[in-house]
C-alpha cells in the first residue's frame, strides 16, 4: 500500500517545460502529467521504460478528487483487477507508463517553434475529446 | 602471600611428594640436587598451578608421570595434581590443578584432558571454595609479575647486561602498574591521531573554495547587474528617441495626418495583443482544469458502467465483510455447524465465497467514480463549449491584429515616401521615419539582451543560492571540525598530562630501586664497586678512581649480584607500598615470594659466596633450586646456617632396577 509520502517517478522531458513553466497552458507539472497519462491511455501508448528521474509527491495525485478518480479508472481498464482500485501506488506506477507514452505525442503535437501553444492545446483537446452534442458541432467544424 | 607447602602428585618425575616452605626469621627454603632431578619441574609446577603454563625447555611438555602412564592399563586414568597452601592477607588459601590423562584402547598413546582449578580459603569450618579461582589468583600474585618472583636465575643476569634498559624500563613498570598508564597514552595517541585527521578532513580548504566561488559569483552578478542598466538606459534612450520622431512626426504639416493614424492603428494593436494574452490566459485556466477530461472522459464512463453491472448483477452488493469470511474459516466451523477441515469442499465453498475486496471501502469507491464520471461528462460539455467560444473569440481577435498590421505597414510606407523636407536643412518625414525603424530595430535587439541578461543574471543568481547552501553544509562540517578539534586538544592534554605523572611515577621507582640496589649491592660486592640503575634505566656496575667513576667490565659474578639486587629492591618497594597503607592509585603493593632456579649459574666460588649472601635479603620468602655441585662448598656454609629449610632430591634414574625415574624431596632440616 502506498503512502502519501511517496514519490512518482515519470519522464520530465522538454513538453512538461513548454507547456507549463514557458507558456503556462498547464498550473503544475501534475496537472500536466494528469493530461499526458489520459492523452497515453487513449492513444493507447504505454511506454513501460522511460526517464525517471523526475518526481512529485503522490498526494498530489490523491488530494484531486478528479485525479484520483482518473487514475483509478485508467488503472483498473489497464488490469482489470478490482483490487487496484485500492491501490494508489501501482495505480500511479500505470499512470507513470501512460504518461511517457501521452508526452510523446505531446512533443509532436507541440513545438516551441510555433509559438505559444496554448490554442493549439485546446484545438487538441477539441479535435480528440468524445464526440460534441449536435448544437456545437457545427461550430467545432469551423473552428477544426 | 606466603607460601607454605607444594604437593606434586604424577607430576612429572614427582609420584607423591611435597615440599614446606619456610617463612619468617628463617625465610630461605633451599632445595638441591642433581642435575636432571627435577628443579626445573619444581618452578614449573608453580607456573603451571598458578597460570596454567609450563616450560621444559627442549624435553616433552607431558606433566604426567612417565612409570605411572607405563603401569597404567589401555582406557586407564591418571591424574596429575599439583597443590599450594599460601596465606595471603591474613588468609590461608589452598590451590589445586589437576588434569586426568588416558591412555588409549590399545595402550599406545596417552591423552590429556581438561585442567581443572579449585582454589579454596581456610575458614573456622573449613575449607571454602572460592568462585573464580583463576581471577582470584591473578588479582593475589598478577601475571605481569610472575617473572620478577619466579625465574630461572641463570637468565636473571640478563638484567644487568648490555642494552637491558628496556627490561629494567618494563620490570619497573610492571611492579607499580604503570604498564596500563602507558598503554593509555599509547591509546590516547591513537585517539589524538584519529581527531586530527577528522579535523583535517573537514576543515580542509573546501570551505575557503566555497567563498571564493561565492564571491566570483557575487563580481559576476555585479557586473552583469551593471550590463543590464546600461541596456535599459539605451533602451530608455532608444525610446525616448523614438518618441521623439513620433512627436517631430505628428507636428510636421505632411506627416502629421499619417503619423496620426499610424499611432492609433499602433495604440489598437497593443489592446488586441492585449486582448489575445488575456484569452490566452483564460484558454489555459480552462485546459489546466479540464482538458484531461477530453481523454479520460471514457475510461471514466466506461470503469463507471463495468462498477455499475457489476453492482445490478449483485457481483459485488452483500453486506458480509471479508474479515467476516476469516473469522469462520479460522475456526473451523460454519455458521450452520458444519465442520470447516481443511482441506475439504465446504473449506473451498466458504473460501470462494470470501469477497477479494473490503466491500465498503468498493462500494465507496464505485460510487464516487460513478458521480465523477457524471459531473465529468457535464464539465467536459462545459469544456467544450468554453473552449469552442474562446478559440471563435481567439480567431477574431487574431483578424483584427492581422488587419492592424497591414494598416501599420501601409501608412510606415506612405511616410516613407515623404522625402521632402518641411523646411531646409531639416529631415524629411521619409528620413525621420527611416531613422525610426532604426530606432526600433535597435530597440528589439535591446530588448532581447535585456531578455538575455535577465536570464543570465537568474541562472548566476541560482548559482549563488547553491553556492551558498553549499557553504552553509561546510559550516556545518567546519563545527564538526571544531569539535574534532577541541577533542584532539583534549586526547593531547590528557596523554601529556598522563604520560607526565607516568614518567614521574617511574621515575619515583627507578629511584627508589636505585637506593635498594646500591645498599644491597655495596654490602655484598667488592668495595671499589657500585651498582646503580642510571636515568636511562640501565643497571649499570662501576668502579670508583678517585673521584671519577667509570664502568667496569661486567664479570658474570657481578652482573648476577646487580640483577639479584634488582629483583630484591622490587620486591621491597612492593612490600613497602603494601605496608604503607595509602591508597594507591596504580599498584597496592604486596608481599611476594621469590622461587629461582639456579641463581648461582657458572659463577666462581667467591661470587657464588656473595650471590649465597645476598639471597636472604632479597625478600620475605625465597626458595632457591640448586645443582648439588653449587651447593656444596661457599653456598652450602652460607645458606645451611640460614635456611629454614632444606631438602635434597634424592633422584633413581630407575636403571638399577628396570623402573622408570622418580625423585623423591628428602627433608634435611
Amino acid at each position: 500500500m502506498a503512502n502519501t509520502r511517496d514519490r512518482i517517478r515519470y519522464d520530465c522531458n522538454d513538453v512538461y517545460d513548454l507547456l507549463t513553466d514557458k507558456y503556462s497552458v498547464f498550473n503544475s507539472y501534475v496537472d500536466c502529467f494528469m493530461f499526458f497519462a489520459a492523452v497515453g491511455y487513449a492513444n493507447d501508448l504505454k511506454c513501460e521504460e522511460y526517464g525517471d528521474d523526475h518526481k512529485f509527491l503522490l498526494k498530489y495525485i490523491t488530494q484531486s478528487d478528479r485525479f484520483a478518480q482518473v487514475a483509478k479508472a485508467i488503472a483498473y481498464q489497464d488490469t482489470n483487477n478490482l483490487d487496484i482500485l485500492d491501490d494508489p501506488g501501482e495505480q500511479l506506477y500505470i499512470l507513470g507508463q501512460y504518461a511517457a507514452g501521452g508526452a510523446k505525442l505531446a512533443s509532436n503535437e507541440f513545438s516551441e517553434h510555433s509559438g505559444d501553444p496554448t490554442a493549439a492545446v485546446a484545438r487538441f483537446v477539441l479535435r480528440h475529446g468524445p464526440d460534441p452534442d449536435d448544437e456545437v458541432e457545427s461550430d467545432l467544424q469551423d473552428i477544426l | 602471600m606466603e607460601l607454605e607447602t607444594l604437593s606434586l602428585t604424577n607430576f612429572r618425575q614427582f609420584v607423591d611428594t611435597d615440599i614446606s616452605f619456610a617463612a619468617g626469621q628463617d625465610n630461605v627454603t633451599a632445595i638441591h640436587g642433581q642435575n636432571g632431578s627435577g628443579k626445573t619441574t619444581l618452578l614449573n609446577a608453580f607456573s603451571w598451578i598458578l597460570y596454567e603454563e609450563v616450560d621444559f625447555d627442549a624435553q616433552s611438555n607431558y606433566l604426567v608421570n612417565e612409570g605411572k602412564i607405563a603401569e597404567a592399563k589401555p582406557d586407564d586414568q591418571i591424574p596429575v595434581q599439583v597443590e599450594l597452601t599460601f596465606q595471603h592477607d591474613g588468609t590461608r588459601y589452598r590451590a589445586m590443578r589437576e588434569v586426568a590423562y588416558t591412555k588409549d584402547g590399545r595402550g599406545l598413546d596417552v591423552e590429556m584432558g581438561e585442567s581443572t582449578l579449585t582454589l579454596e580459603k581456610q575458614i573456622d569450618s573449613g575449607w571454602l571454595s572460592q568462585p573464580s579461582p583463576k581471577k582470584r589468583i591473578k588479582q593475589i600474585i598478577p601475571d605481569r609479575l610472575r617473572s620478577l618472583f619466579f625465574f630461572d636465575g641463570e637468565d636473571i643476569e640478563e638484567l644487568a647486561g648490555v642494552n637491558n634498559q628496556q627490561q629494567i624500563r618494563e620490570a619497573i613498570q610492571n611492579i607499580m602498574g604503570l604498564i596500563i598508564m602507558e598503554r593509555s597514552i599509547s591509546h590516547l595517541d591513537s585517539v589524538a591521531d584519529d581527531f586530527e585527521k577528522e579535523y583535517r578532513t573537514h576543515a580542509s580548504q573546501e570551505i575557503e573554495e566555497f567563498f571564493e566561488e561565492k564571491d566570483k559569483l557575487k563580481r559576476h552578478i555585479d557586473q552583469k547587474e551593471t550590463q543590464l542598466e546600461n541596456k535599459k538606459d539605451m533602451r530608455d534612450d532608444v525610446k525616448r528617441r523614438i518618441q521623439e520622431i513620433s512627436d517631430i512626426l505628428q507636428e510636421l504639416d505632411e506627416s502629421k495626418d499619417l503619423e496620426n493614424d499610424l499611432q492609433n492603428a499602433r495604440d489598437r494593436m497593443d489592446t488586441a495583443e492585449k486582448q489575445l494574452d488575456d484569452l490566452n490566459d483564460d484558454l489555459a485556466s480552462l485546459l489546466t482544469k479540464d482538458a484531461t477530461l477530453a481523454f479520460a472522459l471514457p475510461v471514466l464512463q466506461e470503469t463507471a458502467n463495468d462498477l455499475e453491472e457489476f453492482r445490478q448483477n449483485d457481483l459485488l452488493e452483500t453486506d458480509v465483510s471479508p474479515e467476516f469470511f476469516d473469522r469462520i474459516l479460522d475456526r473451523r466451523e460454519c455458521i450452520c455447524g458444519r465442520s470447516l477441515d481443511e482441506p475439504s469442499i465446504y473449506y473451498e465453498r466458504v473460501q470462494d465465497l470470501k469477497p477479494e475486496v473490503a466491500v465498503s471501502d468498493l462500494s465507496e469507491t464505485m460510487i464516487r467514480l460513478i458521480h465523477a464520471a457524471e459531473h465529468a461528462a457535464d464539465d467536459y460539455r462545459d469544456l467544450q463549449g468554453s473552449l469552442i467560444t474562446h478559440l471563435e473569440r481567439r480567431q477574431e481577435i487574431t483578424t483584427k491584429i492581422e488587419d492592424r498590421e497591414a494598416e501599420i505597414e501601409r501608412l510606415e510606407t506612405e511616410l516613407s515616401e515623404l522625402d521632402v523636407a518641411d523646411q531646409p536643412g531639416k529631415k524629411s518625414p521619409a528620413e525621420l521615419t527611416a531613422e525610426r525603424e532604426q530606432a526600433e530595430q535597435q530597440l528589439e535587439a535591446v530588448n532581447q539582451d535585456i531578455g538575455r541578461l535577465e536570464s543570465r543574471l537568474g541562472d548566476i543568481r541560482d548559482d549563488l543560492q547553491e553556492v551558498e547552501r553549499e557553504v552553509e553544509t561546510a559550516q556545518e562540517e567546519q563545527e564538526q571540525a571544531q569539535v574534532a578539534k577541541r577533542r584532539w586538544l583534549a586526547a593531547e592534554q590528557t596523554k601529556a598530562a598522563i604520560r607526565d605523572q607516568f614518567e614521574k611515577m617511574q621515575d619515583l621507582v627507578r629511584k627508589l630501586a636505585n637506593d635498594r640496589v646500591q645498599e644491597m649491592f655495596s654490602s655484598i660486592a667488592r668495595k671499589d664497586l657500585e651498582a646503580s640503575i642510571t636515568d636511562e634505566f640501565e643497571l649499570r656496575i662501576e668502579s670508583d678512581v678517585g673521584e671519577h667513576s667509570t664502568e667496569v667490565n661486567k664479570s658474570s659474578g657481578e652482573t648476577q649480584i646487580a640483577s639479584l639486587a634488582f629483583i630484591g629492591s622490587l620486591v621491597a618497594i612492593a612490600r613497602e607500598r603494601y605496608e604503607q597503607e595509602t591508597e594507591a592509585q596504580y599498584f597496592s603493593g604486596g608481599i611476594y615470594p621469590i622461587v629461582m632456579d639456579s641463581p648461582f649459574g657458572a659463577l666462581d666460588k667467591e661470587h657464588r659466596r656473595q650471590v649465597a649472601k645476598i639471597i636472604p635479603e632479597l625478600g620475605n620468602q625465597v626458595a632457591v633450586f640448586v645443582t648439588d655441585s653449587q651447593w656444596e662448598g661457599p653456598v652450602q656454609e652460607e645458606m645451611e646456617p640460614i635456611a629454614g629449610a632444606q631438602y635434597t632430591l634424592e633422584f633413581d634414574d630407575g636403571a638399577a632396577t628396570d623402573d622408570y625415574p622418580e625423585t623423591t624431596i628428602v627433608k634435611e632440616t
